[in-house]
């Protein structure tokens, strides 16, 4: 009897993976087919009825020079030699775009511009954000993603890279990467769990802890300029307090900042707390960190510097572990600067905090409202892997085993979960 | 001259484009093709299954358009109404659909022409072949239970939006979805058995 339900289990289960298959494929057809060149139909409001006649003709012309196209392309097609594999390809992807080299899946976030040169897969990524699958084998050539500010090479493992205006972010999931900078001085490796950003060419990098695998984006919500850079109108009060950040002395930085002689505009002393922020996060200080963003939130909230610091407070009170409070503060960042870059980020991070924690209606709630707010957002599709198994773990099958359909429609690094957590489903299902 | 032409370096909107072109301007309407018709033919590629009557009814679809500018309202997407036409009539394409049921390899002989030769060509005859397949299968489905299958697992269109597409509640296109999904993988379980013994 159980020999009997296993085999039909076993039918079940290769006759979803055969469906599967079509599906995919399905979708490689609607992402990857040429389309021919069309033609406006004519329409001439003029001819009244006479329309019908000119269509009936446009038809027959058009079905005439589409068996011609057919007859033409055949021998391509047959041919083992026709059209080789171009050599190098330019993709710029304007909804999300999934590429399937040898020994790699490439993902392409809508907005991202890339030129991808097969065997050895190489890409320059020129702006937007890349994940990657890779397996590496020994007599394949390692895979490289180039960017402005540096490059990366593929060791064998599961890795993003996002180009923003002023750097590069490069996070690990899974394996390890080799990262060299942009006049290609080598910057050592990347294991799994870590990121960092690339600065450019003086090819400094800052290590940063993630406290997730999925990569925080730079800490650049709005356009503004580096905040250590001092203006003309900057008084000394500012500079003497970011030569103390220069020196890594934040204590001095914090003590110099308190000085109340010459203080400059709100706007310099916001950020000057936001170096001075940073510098203690570099430092691994997070509490005294999270108290310097804070007071330039709180104290100087119309500033340009407001945004940095309210992003970078949430960061710093996650990486404290006060997780209730960082999920506020994302919350608040989305909230008070919708349309800043990282409004999105701060949303899915407030999400997969809810998620972690295991609290499942607030992580559902959560990912309905980041879809909503961002219907073409870049981590769209991780918001339904935290569904499928936020669902799961409530027992709700049937709307789980829907979220990670949804999920593996897509190459992601979570795949192998989401596979098992939806077979559970069906398993709990079927009972 | 047209209006048209005197704003060219504006890159006008679809909107301020269909109303020009429900005006008469037959250039405005060129240019709503010109933007909109490339991923109009993939849409209808996923649905129809077969990359030349996707071209052919792209023009089908752009003559409806024109037909039903007036109805365009300015602040929806004007590629979600015409996708919205495409839809009803890929659900009311009855005929081509079971027509199609006898013909797997003509259908992937026809999608393998238009792919691109960035596989090997095994890779691409095997894809063509698995979509012949699918729509084989799909060809003995109700369109009302094929349309939004396909836009929830091809397209990965939104729920809602599919119902809106064709005119069910989400709960019930939720059960056309699933029917026609567990029709299909009875399908092949039949086939497969039948294929062992």
């Amino acid at each position: 009897m159980t020999q009997r339900r296993d085999t039909v289990r076993d039918a079940d289960d290769a006759a979803m993976r055969e469906l599967d298959g079509m599906l995919n494929a399905a979708r490689r057809v609607a992402e990857d087919v040429r389309v021919p060149p069309l033609t406006p139909p004519r329409i001439d409001k003029k001819r009244g009825h006479g329309w019908l006649i000119a269509l009936g003709m446009g038809s027959a012309i058009a079905v005439a020079l589409l068996v011609a196209l057919l007859m033409r392309r055949e021998p391509e097609v047959t041919s083992p030699i026709a059209e080789a594999p171009p050599r190098e390809e330019h993709v710029i992807a304007k909804e999300r775009r999934t590429l399937r080299y040898d020994d790699a899946v490439v993902t392409l976030s809508p907005g991202a511009d890339a030129i991808i040169a097969r065997r050895p897969l190489v890409v320059e990524l020129r702006s937007g954000v890349l994940d990657a699958e890779v397996t590496h084998r020994d007599e394949v050539p390692r895979m490289v993603v180039r960017t402005a500010f540096g490059a990366v090479e593929v060791v064998g493992t599961v890795f993003r890279v996002e180009v923003r205006e002023d750097h590069a972010n490069v996070a690990v999931s899974r394996g390890r990467v080799k990262l060299s900078g942009a006049r290609g001085e080598d910057l050592g490796f990347l294991d799994g769990g870590e990121n960092r950003e690339l600065l450019g060419p003086e090819g400094r990098t800052l290590p940063e802890p993630a406290p997730r695998a999925s990569p925080p984006p730079g800490p650049q919500p709005a356009r503004n300029p580096p905040e250590r850079t001092p203006t003309p109108e900057s008084p000394e009060w500012f500079d003497t307090v970011v030569a103390a950040v220069d020196a890594a002395n934040c204590a001095e930085a914090e003590r110099r900042s308190e000085d109340k002689t010459g203080r400059p505009n709100g706007a310099r002393i916001a950020e000057a707390l936001v170096a001075i922020g940073r510098c203690y996060d570099s430092k691994g200080e997070g509490t005294r960190a999270v108290l310097m963003y804070r007071a330039a939130v709180r104290g100087y909230p119309d500033t340009p510097a407001a945004a940095n610091a309210a992003y970078e407070l949430a960061r710093a009170l996650v990486r404290t572990g006060d997780t209730d409070k960082a999920i506020a503060a994302f919350e608040a960042f989305a909230r008070t600067y919708p349309k800043a870059e990282l409004a999105e980020d701060a949303r899915f991070r407030a999400c997969s905090l809810e998620f972690d924690r295991e609290n499942d209606a607030r992580a559902l709630t959560c990912v309905r409202g980041y879809r909503k707010a961002h219907p073409r957002g870049t981590r769209l599709h991780e918001t339904y892997y935290i569904e499928g198994a936020a669902l799961r773990r409530a027992h709700d099958c049937v709307n789980a085993i829907i979220a990670y359909d949804r999920y593996l429609q897509t190459a992601g690094p979570l795949a192998d979960d989401a596979r098992r957590g939806r077979a559970w489903c069906e398993n709990e299902v079927k009972q | 001259m047209s209006q048209l032409a005197q704003r060219q370096s504006m890159e006008p909107a679809d909107a301020e484009l269909v109303a020009l072109a429900a005006a008469g301007d037959a250039r405005a309407f060129t240019i709503l093709h010109t933007r909109h018709a490339a991923g109009l033919y993939r849409h209808l590629v996923v649905l129809l299954g077969s990359p030349a009557e996707a071209e052919d009814t792209v023009q089908h679809v752009f003559i409806e358009a024109h037909k039903q500018l007036h109805r365009y309202r300015s602040d929806a997407s004007f590629p979600g109404w015409l996708h919205g036409i495409a839809v009803r009539m890929a659900l009311n394409a009855r005929r081509a659909w079971r027509r199609r049921g006898s013909a797997i390899e003509r259908l992937a002989t026809e999608v393998r022409g238009h792919l691109p030769m960035t596989q090997s060509p095994e890779e691409t005859a095997s894809t063509a072949q698995q979509v012949a397949e699918l729509h084989t299968l799909l060809a003995k489905e109700n369109a009302k239970n094929r349309v939004p299958f396909l836009l929830y697992y091809v397209e990965q269109m939104d729920l809602a939006e599919i119902a809106v597409h064709v005119g069910a509640t989400p709960a019930a296109t939720w059960a056309r979805i699933a029917r026609t999904r567990a029709t299909l993988l009875k399908s092949i379980e039949r086939r497969r058995l039948g294929g062992v013994s």
